[in-house]
């Protein structure tokens, strides 16, 4: 029985200190913006046909050099 | 002079939208302006191709890696017509874009979002459209900075600034601009800075019963009255705040808001005074005109629909009642025919042509009677009404206008205004009413700006 509360307590705890360690990496700017592009968030709700070119500062978007 | 963006929704008009947001983005990049905000995006028309060599230069030129700037091109997205319309699917767009606030955000082709026609009619409202927007922009510490070159869209009546740009990013003249807790106008007395107190006379919005009482005294002040002194307005309402844009079209020089103060009685003086002597006929046409510039003419149907919604979601708040009337024509006239018959220099409301019949939507001072109805649409045709229509049906109450605006936005068989050939093509577009005056008469709002306007040509010249 106490092992079952001790193995439930951790899990809880461990959840609390992920959300307080994802809030954290979210508030400042150089890992917020890593976290942001490992989840891509920068494409979800884009409209059909639209193309991000820049992000966060760099140029992500694919040209057709030789076309130009 | 420069610019400076406080939370909310901003309209500048240039010659070349592309070129401006370029030059903005490039003030930010280079730390010469707007470092307040942690972060640029800036939404364009134009394909990759076109703004590698102009943003590329730009980023390696920043003074450090510009990890807040980001650029979306929607170019292919409008061609294509895959943009879900209205206000929400944008905020939604940007809330998955923006990683640092505040944020400015430069938009070409904002139009394409709030007041899309792809909407449906109830959700087309311009008014709530921007309203929804501006409180989204508030909450999120967000300037959302509309950038146009063409025809000015009518919620751009709505936003927190609207201003004349060059396309190096300098102010050639604002018609009013939210400074966070005052909004300032040039449009009245030629400068935005509040002159001795002598020449000041300032209206409480707590000495009136409601923001259409004080809309009333505003316009007294500048119409009826005549009076050329700066008219400052305090309020201590968010709701009256908000709705400075409009107080200022009205005839009000500076919005402010005050820390909340005790509830006063309104002031009986104030209120009879703007009760009496406003011309109410001519306070309600201005209102109507005020919030759809150069619409009291003809209009394409769909277009009357939506401006119909909008003006009766108004007409409650601003305490005005409105009317929609149909007038059904004779089986043997044409309706182009009896388009020619309008007497549009006289028409106080906007009015729409299907095969079938006319419709007529207008505000008034108060509820109409059936007579008054009848005796101005017998003003609004050359000709007498009894020889060209069957009969009107009159609608005052707010369920059935809404059922029949909703009808006439289905009309298949409307009559288009080219096909109508009155000498003018299509209703007059909105920045020409704003901007050039082509229906110029003295008591325009625009006016007084228009004149400065072409000053500053002339000077430019």
């Amino acid at each position: 029985m106490n092992l079952i509360l001790i193995g439930l307590l951790g899990i809880i705890g461990g959840l609390l200190l992920s959300i307080l360690l994802f809030r954290w990496l979210l508030s400042r700017p150089n890992t917020r913006v890593i976290i942001v592009n490992w989840l891509n968030w920068g494409s979800n709700e884009l409209p059909e046909g639209s193309q991000q070119l820049v992000r966060h500062g760099r140029w992500i978007a694919y040209i057709e050099r030789e076309k130009q | 002079m420069k610019l400076e963006f406080a939370p909310g929704v901003y309209t500048l008009r240039t010659s070349q939208a592309t070129e401006l947001a370029l030059n903005l983005s490039n003030f930010w990049l280079l730390g010469e302006q707007f470092q307040a905000f942690k972060s640029v995006l800036w939404i364009s028309l134009e394909t990759d191709k076109v703004l590698y060599p102009q943003v590329m230069p730009l980023l390696e030129s920043a003074v450090r890696h510009p990890r807040g700037f980001n650029l979306l091109s929607i170019k292919n997205s409008v061609d294509d017509q895959q943009i879900r319309g209205g206000s929400d699917h944008f905020t939604d767009m940007l809330s998955s874009l923006l990683v640092f606030s505040p944020s400015l955000i430069l938009v070409e082709g904002l139009d394409h979002w709030l007041g899309a026609s792809s909407e449906p009619l109830l959700d087309r409202n311009p008014i709530l459209q921007t309203r929804y927007l501006r409180k989204w922009c508030r909450e999120t510490q967000t300037s959302v900075v509309s950038i146009v070159d063409s025809d000015l869209p009518i919620w751009s009546g709505f936003c927190d600034g609207l201003a004349d740009v060059s396309v190096e990013g300098s102010l050639l003249s604002e018609s009013w601009w939210n400074e966070g807790s005052t909004f300032f106008s040039s449009l009245w007395n030629g400068s935005r800075f509040q002159p001795p107190a002598e020449n000041t006379r300032v209206l409480q919005n707590a000495d009136f019963e409601n923001v259409g009482a004080l809309a009333k005294a505003i316009y007294q002040h500048r119409f009826v009255n005549g009076d050329d002194r700066f008219l400052r307005v305090e309020t201590s309402a968010p709701q009256v705040y908000s709705k400075a844009p409009v107080l200022i079209r009205l005839g009000a020089d500076q919005v402010s808001i005050t820390a909340a103060q005790p509830a006063a009685q309104p002031s009986a003086d104030l209120q009879s005074q703007s009760e009496e002597s406003a011309s109410e006929s001519g306070f309600t046409s201005m209102l109507q005109e005020t919030f759809t510039p150069g619409q009291l003419t003809a209009i394409p149907t769909e277009q009357f629909a939506v401006q119909g919604m909008m003006l009766l979601d108004l007409s409650r708040t601003w305490g005005v009642s409105c009317s929609l009337s149909r007038m059904s024509l004779m089986p043997h006239i044409n309706a182009i025919q009896a388009g020619k018959m309008l007497d549009l220099s006289n028409l106080q409301s906007c009015v729409t042509i299907t095969s079938d019949a006319f419709y007529f939507f207008r505000f008034w001072p108060s509820l109409p009677e059936e007579a008054d109805l009848y005796d101005w649409l017998s003003s609004c045709f050359q000709t007498p009404i009894q020889s060209l229509f069957v009969g009107q049906v009159h609608y005052t109450d707010e369920k059935q206008q809404l059922s029949v605006l909703r009808d006439i936005s289905l009309q298949k068989e409307s009559v288009t205004l080219l096909e109508l050939d009155l000498g003018w093509d299509t209703a007059p577009d909105i920045s020409k009413v704003w901007q050039e005056g082509d229906l110029s008469e003295n008591q325009r709002p625009w006016l007084p700006r228009m004149r400065a306007l072409l000053k500053l040509e002339e000077q430019a010249e």
